[in-house]
């Protein structure tokens, strides 16, 4: 029987970029990490041994244990269990505030770049009017007139991650909208809405891609901040950020308490900073001939 | 150059204007009668009447806000709902009391990153490098208020070294300028790492080395000033950013200042004060981003 070789596919983008991605050792790190998180977030409430939410004043205050293995927090409530449901409030509230930005970003920035003249000027005008203001205190201004809540926090530091996108993608268009598979496009007659959308946007995902990813640790950081405030609402529901900020009352006796939220946004956080750079390098071209 | 600042500056007018029509919208957005949300939820009808005739409310929209721009222009920014005094002398003590933190935490990231990105640029690719790196990657993934809260921990609870919080001392400074100045230093140190990489690779550091000048005054007399003129601008950019983020600060080590002040007047809903908070910080916001484009622009001969 003769035996023919195949040659094997040619890599397509995706898997060359995982490739890419897989070489980043601190990457991968970050990745491995962060699916801990995604799992708490996604079993959380579920596999946790104590009720997160269930006050138990007779157990307060207990420093890490076999029975609490990161102890109980000030109303004797298991810290690990809150910390381990507290992943979904920080989680989908960096991924929401995130989802939201682009909602509003990248529609915006299509339309200034694409159609240029006066909805340039005037989305680009909006946007140099919400840079005006540093990132945290647009925040607090859009939590001031939505109100206090979780939800609310999520709408306000997604509107103020808006205007990022909006002017990278509006560049993005410029650049591409003179491009000749653009121009074609237009020429065969097809209408503007599908020619943004089918030639223009998916031009516009690379550079999306990594400021969303670089962006995500923001996101998930402010969320967290506002929490800590005490703008996220009900004090009940397990979120890091107003965890750290009711055991920072107790840090002489009971260190634990603090510590235990803290070190969780800490490790979130970083494993989202390790995890972008590495997708960032992965789609950045320059970086990528360099190793390549 | 004067043409060049004049140009740079007019341009800033329309900005703060949009920024005064975004905060005037933003607080009219809230449901509700706008007389009674600037007269407070406690007012008294007669109290209420006086607000709706001082802001205009019986007018068009255009209207209100010119009575808006004016009043602050004039540095008049209404009456507190919770305290019943002038929003304008509340703030500026506050104002005052961020403006030092900020400063403070400036002085703070300097001091530290602009040296570590000389070592790290010197003793590329070795140990200094590699720590620098690390450094800059827990100094972005460490939040100010997480930081804070670890730093009130270890040097203020366990060894005493600084008070708790408050802000009746210099030593009272020193957490809160930290927590907020390690963000930039992360900052500070790539980016001078990348820019004096760039400088040391130059044909005038070349010829510096060449007339025999000991390696230090090569670094540090001919490569380190051009390198220098990037990292000013995210001085810059970073001092506006501080503006917004000394909130967190201000939230752990309970100091005075007006990002506290903020979310305590949002979470009692005092809104001429969430109003002229806001308007003080991005204007100031503002001018010092303004700032850093005419420093940029006197620091390097090529835009003069």
């Amino acid at each position: 029987m003769a035996v023919v070789a195949v040659p094997p596919p040619a890599p397509g983008p995706a898997s060359r970029f995982w490739a890419q991605v897989r070489r980043d050792r601190a990457g991968v790190g970050g990745l491995v990490l962060f699916a801990l998180v995604v799992a708490g977030a996604v079993a959380g409430p579920a596999v946790v041994p104590y009720d997160p939410r269930q006050p138990n004043l007779l157990a307060a205050f207990q420093p890490p244990s076999a029975a609490h293995l990161l102890g109980t927090d000030q109303l004797g409530r298991d810290l690990f269990s809150r910390v381990v449901a507290g992943a979904r409030a920080s989680l989908l509230g960096g991924l929401g505030a995130l989802g939201v930005s682009l909602a509003l970003g990248v529609p915006a920035g299509l339309v200034a770049g694409y159609a240029g003249g006066a909805w340039d000027d005037l989305l680009m005008g909006l946007v140099e009017v919400l840079m005006s203001f540093p990132g945290v205190l647009l925040a607090l201004l859009a939590v001031a007139v939505l109100g206090a809540g979780q939800r609310n926090v999520v709408l306000a530091v997604g509107l103020a991650s808006a205007p990022v996108f909006a002017r990278l993608v509006r560049g993005s268009a410029l650049a591409l909208r003179e491009q000749e598979f653009v121009v074609a496009a237009r020429a065969l007659g097809a209408t503007p809405a599908r020619v943004v959308v089918r030639h223009v946007l998916p031009g516009c995902v690379p550079p999306i891609v990594v400021t969303a990813v670089l962006r995500l640790g923001i996101t998930i950081v402010t969320v967290a901040g506002l929490g800590f405030l005490g703008l996220g609402g009900d004090p009940a529901t397990p979120e890091w950020g107003a965890m750290l900020s009711a055991g920072a009352e107790f840090l002489r006796a009971a260190p634990h308490i603090a510590l235990a939220p803290g070190g969780a946004i800490l490790l979130t956080v970083l494993s989202v900073n390790l995890f972008g750079d590495a997708v960032a390098d992965a789609l950045n071209p320059r970086v990528r001939a360099r190793r390549g | 150059m004067i043409v060049v600042i004049l140009r740079r500056a007019i341009r800033t007018v329309p900005v703060l204007l949009g920024a005064s029509v975004l905060v005037f919208a933003s607080i009219r957005l809230i449901p509700g009668d706008p007389a009674l949300i600037f007269a407070g939820d406690h007012a008294t009808p007669e109290l209420v009447a006086q607000t709706r005739r001082e802001l205009g409310l019986d007018r068009p929209l255009w209207a209100q806000y010119a009575i808006f721009l004016r009043r602050a222009v004039m540095g008049d920014l209404g009456t507190s709902t919770r305290t019943g005094r002038p929003v304008a002398g509340e703030l500026m003590h506050r104002y005052r009391m961020t403006l030092l933190l900020a400063g403070a935490a400036i002085a703070f990231s300097v001091t530290v990153g602009v040296p570590l990105g000389i070592v790290a640029a010197v003793r590329r690719g070795r140990g200094p490098d590699k720590a620098s790196v690390a450094v800059a990657l827990l100094g972005v993934s460490l939040p100010t208020f997480l930081l804070g809260v670890l730093l009130q921990l270890v040097l203020a609870v366990r060894l005493g070294w600084f008070p708790v919080a408050g802000a009746q001392s210099w030593q009272h400074l020193v957490l809160p300028a930290i927590s907020l100045g390690a963000f930039p230093v992360a900052h500070i140190t790539r980016l001078l790492r990348t820019s004096l990489l760039e400088t040391l690779g130059e044909d005038y550091t070349r010829t510096a080395r060449a007339k025999g000048l000991p390696e230090s005054a090569v670094v540090l007399r001919h490569a380190l000033k051009p390198a220098l003129i990037p990292a000013v601008t995210i001085v810059g950019l970073q001092f506006g950013a501080m503006l917004g983020a000394s909130v967190f600060a201000e939230a752990v080590f309970t100091w005075p200042g007006i990002g506290r002040y903020l979310v305590q007047a949002i979470a009692f809903r005092d809104y001429p004060v969430v109003q002229g908070a806001v308007l003080l910080l991005a204007a100031t916001y503002v001018t010092a981003n303004l700032a850093v484009d005419l420093v940029y622009a006197w620091l390097d001969p090529r835009t003069r």
